[in-house]
């Protein structure tokens, strides 16, 4: 029996010797798919130090939840612009992809939800529930002149507290005018607390 | 076994340098004179004709020598006897009145042929079958197959679709297009899909990947029912799927066929064409077929992004003499299949909307045009093969190349939008050698080897942490299979042993390399008896284990699948409250065994088969240890929301069931043929089912034939029924709306529970109606026109992953023409 064996494996390896073996490793790839921290700036558009909410996910795909850092803590009664920032972050990888939100504009648009009320402009809860163009103060538009969402402009009111709800949706080939919340697919999807002091 | 070897290559390598035939793949080269045996005018030929479809012998059948006066005439047993007989090789002529004429090439080495008349109203060709020739060379298994009349039928089909027309078959969606066979409610890498004799090699890992086989370019497809691994090697848990392409015979004049092809669901067009053509020595086949198919539709909606466009084409060859035959084949497969448009989702908030819609999201007009997300895929195969038939012993050598080229689109961004997310191409090398023994002392058998090298490799450019590692596969194995006939009887047994080196190299999200080496080994045997209980009336019983090493994808698995995240088994580990963690670096086979997957599967069956009346009755319980699967173990929240994460965990399975296949013959017109089929399975760890195991269902054929009306002949009515239950021994349903609830609750709703759950309830039971006629026109054309789902009924598939979005297809109307020459 053992003889066998050994006929067995000389036959393999003549397969072996054959057959050229290439031991490489996958190429490494820009990583564009997993978005691990998402940054939301508002800065006073009278002047004054910006707010910076950060949510951060540094297993990316893996079991390990994402995490508010921080949440959005704001002023009353002031005007800021918020900007958005995406980014992939694992070990010394790095990839921007707010730039390809960006280029990508006229098939990506942010949704917002947030505690009824809570802003002085834009009134209301948002266009999340139902999409009304006049809602949200976007400050960015596409090549088509819809809106995006990168950059837009909040006014608080009175103190409060509540949340602010992001959502990012991929509708390529699918936004519209009116296309609404439902319509394609979430790439982003987080919801802050929300004070305004 | 030395000897067996070196006599084994010498005789090939002797006809081969006779002939001048370039001499491929082998590795030593040696010459030696073969006997020629110079038979003196006392030759006989002896055969034994019988009735293609009802296997019973045919008396009285004519059986002359081609271009001679010499002949003779079946006794009542169907048997002949010609003798003084001068040439070594000759053409026969076999006919008979109401009979299609067959001219067999018969050499002196392929002793007694068994000829298989087909009756001239049937679409069954005659046949010959040279010396015995069993189905994974066991008596006792269980193997199936459909008519030729069903094969044609559903050629336009891809083969899962098809297969699933056998009793004990069922079929695993993934997409409108994406179908893989089920064998007894295992699927994928648990059954092997043998296909030309050679083992398909594809990314059998998920079930998302149907194997890349045309059934146009095929002649028949079969299934054996047993856990086959003796035979066929590691993988065959469930049983073998074989597809068989046309024989190449000898001495034939042009033959073929041109057919079109045409549905009215997806409005799709197909063509195709085949040639075959035998010499004295030579004997070559050709076959192609296109199909272009747009967007399916469900009775209340069209089903957008549901088009394929399908290529293949199939080449051989054949060089026979005296003992020795080569032959080489060529084949090429390629398929873009369009994946449900509304089947995308970004997280599970998108999952619960696509599962509330009504019409699924993003439904556009018709269209022939495919977009994202879309599979391509492109397998190749060379496969050359020589066989020496002696008069009591035969050696066979084969080798195999397949090249399988794997890219699937997912919606992406931008222009990432034009880049695959996947891009695999996996490339195999096998050689297999077979001797079939002289019979001693009653028992005969086969001993074979089989090696085989695969390499599958990324292609960079994805913009995406590669799913699935690099790796190289180097397997081996030996079997020997014998059985022994005692009267009415026959026992066998077979036994095998395989190994399976792996080297492996992946990246980790973060760029990293990470690299393991494997090793897997065991043992697979079998035993089996068959009996001939009464005439025409057989019991089987046939017990096998086989088994598979874990895939690639059940150890290294990282990531988002549809709206659910997936980790292999050495990319989890828990920590100290027993929640799934990511463990620092990658695991290894040290740190956390994973054993292969055994399946010990015992087959019962008992058999009738005469020309009125045919019965299969099967029954079966498979076990199967360390059974790999996915189950739930938490929620996670991404940056694009909530997700419910399975690991890969390892259970011990059961799968119990039975299946029917009856057919009867009620008059010369009118017959019945009734399938169905039920399996219960359960995980026997807690008790519980899995999911998307086939639900009992019924299907029967009403066939009505005259032979002739007018300038039409064969021609058949079919009405098809069938009922679908409803799957009642379902797992439990949690709703994507709870799942989400939970994680805002911060409650993981798996650590009490870690049983498998479904988003949705099984769906309804529902009933279809098939019809079918079919005619053949002025002995040429062979025309059939048939509807399926005749009432435009709304239903899912329980085993169908599109049910969450989408009805099944709606009524449908097909129409092939087919000439032959």
């Amino acid at each position: 029996m053992k003889n066998f064996f050994k006929l067995l494996s000389s036959a393999f390896l003549l397969t072996l010797l054959f057959t050229a073996c290439d031991e490489e490793a996958p190429e490494a790839e820009n990583e564009e798919e997993v978005i691990t921290d998402v940054t939301l700036t508002f800065t006073p558009v009278g002047g004054g130090t910006p707010v910076v909410a950060l949510a951060q996910d540094p297993d990316g795909e893996g079991p390990a939840s994402l995490e508010i850092v921080s949440d959005i803590e704001l002023l009353a009664n002031t005007t800021y612009d918020m900007s958005i920032s995406l980014m992939f972050i694992s070990g010394n990888e790095q990839e921007n992809i707010t730039e390809e939100v960006e280029e990508e504009g006229a098939e990506h648009m942010f949704f917002f939800g947030f505690t009824n009320n809570i802003f002085g402009d834009p009134e209301g809860n948002g266009n999340v529930d139902e999409r009304d163009d006049e809602v949200i103060n976007y400050l960015d538009t596409d090549e088509n002149g819809l809106p995006v969402g990168l950059e837009t402009q909040w006014t608080t009111g009175v103190a409060a507290e509540g949340t602010f709800r992001v959502v990012l949706k991929h509708q390529p080939d699918m936004k519209t005018a009116t296309s609404d919340y439902t319509v394609g697919e979430s790439d982003i999807d987080l919801t802050w607390d929300l004070m305004i002091e | 076994m030395d000897h067996i070897t070196h006599f084994f290559f010498h005789n090939i390598l002797s006809q081969l340098s006779r002939t001048g035939i370039p001499v491929l793949m082998l590795l030593c080269i040696g010459v030696c004179e073969l006997a020629a045996q110079d038979t003196p005018c006392n030759g006989e030929i002896k055969g034994t004709i019988y009735d293609a479809e009802s296997r019973e012998p045919l008396p009285y059948a004519t059986v002359q020598i081609k271009d001679s006066s010499k002949g003779a005439v079946a006794d009542i047993n169907g048997e002949f006897i010609l003798k003084g007989v001068c040439e070594e090789e000759l053409d026969l002529v076999i006919s008979y009145t109401g009979y299609k004429t067959l001219v067999h090439h018969h050499d002196a080495y392929h002793d007694h042929p068994s000829i298989y008349l087909a009756q001239a109203k049937v679409t069954l060709e005659s046949v010959v079958v040279e010396g015995k020739q069993v189905e994974g060379e066991l008596y006792s298994n269980t193997v199936s197959k459909l008519t030729p009349e069903e094969f044609e039928e559903g050629q336009s089909a891809s083969l899962g679709d098809l297969a699933s027309k056998i009793s004990g078959v069922s079929v695993v969606k993934t997409g409108q297009n994406v179908s893989l066979p089920v064998i007894h409610g295992l699927y994928s890498n648990r059954i092997l899909v043998i296909n030309n004799g050679v083992r398909h090699e594809y990314q059998s890992w998920s079930s998302d990947h149907a194997p890349e086989i045309d059934p146009s370019t095929a002649n028949e497809i079969k299934v054996i029912k047993g856990a086959s691994a003796v035979k066929y090697g590691v993988g065959a848990l469930g049983g073998v799927l074989l597809v068989n392409p046309p024989k190449m015979e000898l001495s034939t004049d042009w033959k073929g066929d041109v057919s079109l092809a045409g549905q009215s669901n997806g409005q799709s067009g197909e063509g195709g064409f085949s040639v075959r053509k035998g010499m004295s020595n030579w004997a070559f086949m050709a076959e192609a077929n296109a199909l272009k198919q747009g967007d399916l539709q469900a009775p209340d909606y069209i089903l957008s992004n549901t088009g394929k466009e399908e290529s293949s084409l199939l080449l051989g060859t054949r060089y026979h003499k005296g003992s020795f035959d080569l032959e080489t084949h060529y084949s090429r497969f390629s398929q873009k299949l369009g994946i449900l448009r509304g089947s995308v989702n970004g997280n599970l908030e998108d999952f619960r909307n696509a599962l509330e819609a009504e019409v699924p999201n993003d439904t556009q007009p018709f269209t022939h045009e495919i977009n994202t997300p879309y599979q391509l895929v492109v397998h190749n195969m060379l496969k050359v093969s020589a066989n020496v038939q002696q008069k009591e012993q035969s050696f066979s050598l084969q080798y195999a190349y397949q090249h399988n080229a794997r890219q699937e689109f997912d919606v992406r961004r931008g222009t990432n939008n034009e880049i695959p997310s996947i891009d695999l191409v996996l490339q195999t090398h096998s050689i297999d050698g077979e001797w079939k023994h002289p019979t001693l002392s009653g028992w005969s058998g086969s001993a074979g080897l089989q090696v085989m090298y695969q390499d599958n490799n990324n292609i960079p450019g994805t913009n995406t942490t590669p799913y699935i590692p690099n790796f190289n596969n180097y397997r081996g194995g030996a079997f020997l299979i014998e059985s022994k006939e005692i009267q009415e009887n026959t026992i066998e047994w077979g036994l095998r042993y395989d190994f399976q080196y792996s080297s492996i190299r992946g990246r980790e999200s973060s760029g990293d390399v990470f690299r393991n080496s494997l090793n897997y080994q065991n043992l697979s045997g079998t035993v089996g008896w068959e009996k001939r209980v009464a005439k025409h009336q057989f019991l089987k019983s046939n017990f096998g284990v086989a088994w598979r090493p874990p895939s690639i994808s059940e150890l290294y698995a990282y990531g988002r699948h549809r709206s659910i995240y997936e980790y292999g088994a050495w990319r989890y580990t828990f920590d100290d409250n027993n929640n799934v963690v990511s463990p620092g670096d990658i695991l290894t086979e040290k740190e956390k065994p994973v054993d292969s997957e055994v399946g010990y599967k015992w087959v019962n069956s008992y058999e009738v088969r005469n020309s009125q009346f045919n019965l299969e009755l099967v029954g079966f319980v498979n076990y199967l240890d360390n059974y790999l699967y996915s189950r739930p173990a938490g929620i996670t929240r991404t940056a694009r929301g909530v997700f419910p994460f399975y690991i890969t965990d390892q259970t011990n399975a059961l799968f119990v069931g039975a299946d029917v296949m009856l057919k009867w013959e009620h008059s010369s017109k009118l017959a019945s043929q009734l399938k169905a089929g039920y399996i219960y399975a359960e995980n026997l760890e807690d008790g519980t089912p899995f999911v998307a195991i086939a639900p009992p269902s019924i299907n029967y054929d009403l066939i009505y034939s005259l032979s002739k009306v007018g300038p039409m002949s064969n021609v058949s009515v079919k009405l098809s029924p069938q009922f679908t239950f409803e799957q009642f021994y379902h797992p439990r349903v949690i709703t994507a709306n709870r799942v989400i609830a939970s994680y805002e609750e911060g409650v993981n709703l798996f650590k009490e529970d870690d049983s498998i759950f479904d988003f949705m309830a099984p769906p309804a039971n529902y009933f279809l109606l098939n019809a079918s006629i079919a005619c053949t026109l002025y002995d040429q054309f062979t025309v059939r026109f048939s509807v399926e789902n005749a009432l435009n009924t709304n239903y899912k598939r329980y085993t169908d992953v599109m049910r969450y979005y989408a009805f099944d297809t709606g009524r449908n109307f097909s129409l092939k023409i087919k000439y032959k020459f």
